[in-house]
């Protein structure tokens, strides 16, 4: 899904102005990593199962997109259950609870954009520009989890 | 008047018309300038390098700026970059304008040609996803079945950031094959460090290897392998290694001075040359004090035995002393030439010749004598080459015997003895037992004529001589034979003479 930007599409860049540097979202707990990515990867699932109709991708590379990610959630989620069940991981912590506070109003920020521009060409173009960095902030999550 | 009018207006506009027409259809080609293409970024550790190519027909002098943007940035405005504008060249270097590395970077490529401003296509470009990684530095060492891989992450050109930096774990594979790709060992795994190493075992012994590492991320699969390095799995024979020989070396001295050393120890070897025993050594004194010969007076004494001849001898029994002029031509002088030293234990055998010792008047006498008894003589002289071998043991030493040739005769001494100074003997017994030779006349005559068939050799002498002062001038008596040949008489043989 990686392209060329329209060149027409940079004039809109400026509008889209993410709430924070996502690829900075620290978390305290390894613990709380694992809530952490499975909070992104659900988000970016729902983002990307809305109305794609403008974009310039075709369904093939959208579908493998979406059934990747809704695998990782699943597997996921099966291990934070158990998780929890140990009682590893308290939801009521602070920090666990700033964290999923800031990945939604992020991704928040981004369902606004792709609405007020009607899911034209140009905002999934930005918002697939953004995406990715999601991916590096999932990866370093990742690697506190192994840690 | 009117008409005439737009005759020539609509003339005109058509004059014009295709005066454009024309100049817009003759400069087709020379006119469309296309901007620049195919932009390419070539990344290799975060070092970004773009190049492009210029428009087709474009040959009028183009001037080129590198635009580019930071979209994840929120900016929207194209930046120019410093060193690449208003260039001739066709790449620009955009590391340093590319200093996010997550972020996504586009850029576009403005060619100037006189008035004409052409926009390339935009390129995309995430460095973090799309740079090349690698190649590492590789370091192999051989040991006899494996192969120690060192690898080095190459620096990048991000200020103040490694790759562990920016990637925090790599994945690195080492593929290892055999010289004829035969067989292909990938060993991966993961790596948070800048420098690290990896040993390959199992392998072949003294086979020829080669090895090439290659790192990656987890989100950036672009990776540049290093070059094939080969090897041969042997141990290591460097030049300060050969340690092993060395020991070998000190083991087998060290075994061979303990064996020395037990050989020592058993006695088998002597350093030191054994000690004269004590008992001995006086007795060493005493062979040199034995051995030492006096300095006594010592004379060639020959004793010459000659075959007398009954008309020719005549004596005097009674008459102890000797005179040199009393009985000058008719005495022959006895000289004892020597004795056997082998035969000492049988017998005491005294071979003498005789010579005549005549004053010079006669001295034809004396020849007469000696060659008259030469025939005679033959028989002692067969006797005297028996006795070869003679040593003299009682006389002078250095002297030597020369008995086979009569004409020796006449080169041996003449001189008288003193009977009273002469003893008879067995030079095994002491010397204290001697006889004096005038004594014992009687005892050697009866000792003649018991004997006179027996050999030469086996006599022996019961009395001792002794020659205790040899005075080399006065030699008056003969002595007598022990023994003689079985033609000679008693009558014949000799006698004692004064």
């Amino acid at each position: 899904m990686s392209g060329n930007f329209p060149s027409q599409c940079i004039n809109e860049r400026a509008a889209f102005k993410p709430t924070q540097n996502v690829v900075e979202l620290s978390v305290s707990q390894k613990e709380n990593a694992k809530v952490a990515i499975q909070e992104i990867l659900q988000e970016i699932f729902n983002i990307f199962s809305k109305n794609l109709t403008q974009s310039a991708w075709d369904g093939t590379s959208i579908v493998r997109f979406q059934s990747g990610l809704y695998q990782q959630i699943q597997r996921l989620e099966a291990c934070l259950r158990t998780q929890m069940e140990k009682e590893l991981t308290n939801p009521e912590s602070e920090d666990l609870q700033l964290t999923t506070q800031r990945v939604k109003k992020y991704f928040q920020g981004i369902d606004a954009f792709l609405k007020e521009n009607q899911y034209s060409l140009c905002a999934w173009e930005i918002v697939r520009v953004e995406i990715p960095r999601c991916f590096v902030l999932i990866d370093k999550l990742t690697r506190r989890l192994s840690n | 008047m009117m008409a005439v009018l737009i005759g020539p207006l609509r003339f005109c506009q058509l004059v014009y018309l295709s005066t454009l027409t024309t100049t817009l259809f003759s400069l087709p080609e020379a006119s469309v300038i296309n901007p620049p293409q195919k932009l390419t970024m070539n990344s290799q550790n975060f070092q970004h390098n773009l190049s492009w190519e210029p428009g087709s027909n474009t040959t009028m002098p183009t001037y080129y700026d590198v635009m580019y943007i930071g979209l994840s940035g929120s900016e929207n405005k194209w930046k120019i970059a410093k060193e690449c504008s208003n260039t001739t060249r066709l790449s620009c270097n955009l590391t340093k304008e590319y200093e996010e590395c997550t972020y996504t970077y586009i850029a576009m490529v403005q060619s100037i040609t006189g008035h004409r401003v052409l926009n390339s296509s935009i390129l995309e470009f995430s460095p973090y996803r799309s740079t090349n990684l690698g190649p590492p530095a590789v370091n192999l060492t051989a040991c006899p079945t494996c192969i120690n891989v060192t690898v080095k992450l190459p620096a990048t050109y991000l200020k103040g950031s490694s790759l562990i930096d920016i990637y925090q774990k790599l994945d690195y594979t080492i593929t290892v094959e055999s010289f004829d790709r035969k067989e292909k060992i990938p060993i991966k795994n993961e790596t948070s460090e800048e420098s690290f190493s990896c040993v390959v075992g199992s392998l072949h012994s003294n086979t020829n290897y080669c090895v090439s590492v290659a790192v990656a991320a987890s989100l950036n699969h672009h990776s540049i392998p290093s070059a094939l390095q080969c090897i041969i799995t042997r141990s290591n024979t460097q030049p300060g290694y050969s340690i092993i020989p060395i020991i070998n070396g000190g083991l087998v001295s060290l075994v061979i001075g303990i064996f020395l050393l037990g050989l020592y120890k058993g006695g088998f070897i002597c350093l030191k040359s054994n000690p004269w025993p004590k008992a001995l050594e006086t007795t060493n004194k005493l062979h040199c004090s034995v051995h030492e010969p006096d300095p006594e007076n010592v004379c060639s004494v020959q004793i010459i035995y000659k075959e007398m001849e009954k008309k020719e001898w005549g004596y005097s029994s009674d008459d102890d002393s000797v005179s040199d002029g009393e009985n000058s031509g008719d005495y022959t002088r006895r000289v004892i030439l020597g004795r056997d030293p082998s035969s000492h234990a049988k017998s005491n055998t005294f071979v003498h010749q005789t010579i005549d010792c005549t004053s010079a008047e006669s001295s034809s006498q004396a020849t007469e004598l000696l060659s008259s008894d030469a025939e005679n003589s033959e028989e002692h002289q067969s006797v005297i080459r028996e006795n070869e071998s003679i040593s003299r043991v009682f006389f002078h030493p250095s002297s030597e015997v020369n008995s086979s040739s009569t004409s020796e005769l006449s080169n041996s001494a003449c001189f008288n003895i003193n009977l009273n100074t002469v003893m008879l003997g067995d030079p095994d017994k002491t010397w204290d037992d001697s006889a004096t030779l005038i004594s014992h006349q009687k005892d050697a005559v009866d000792l003649q004529d018991s004997s006179a068939s027996d050999a030469l050799e086996s006599k022996n002498f019961t009395n001792t001589v002794d020659v205790k002062k040899p005075d080399c001038h006065n030699i008056s008596h003969e002595w007598q034979k022990p023994s003689v040949s079985d033609e000679s008489d008693a009558s014949d043989s000799e006698y004692i003479r004064r």
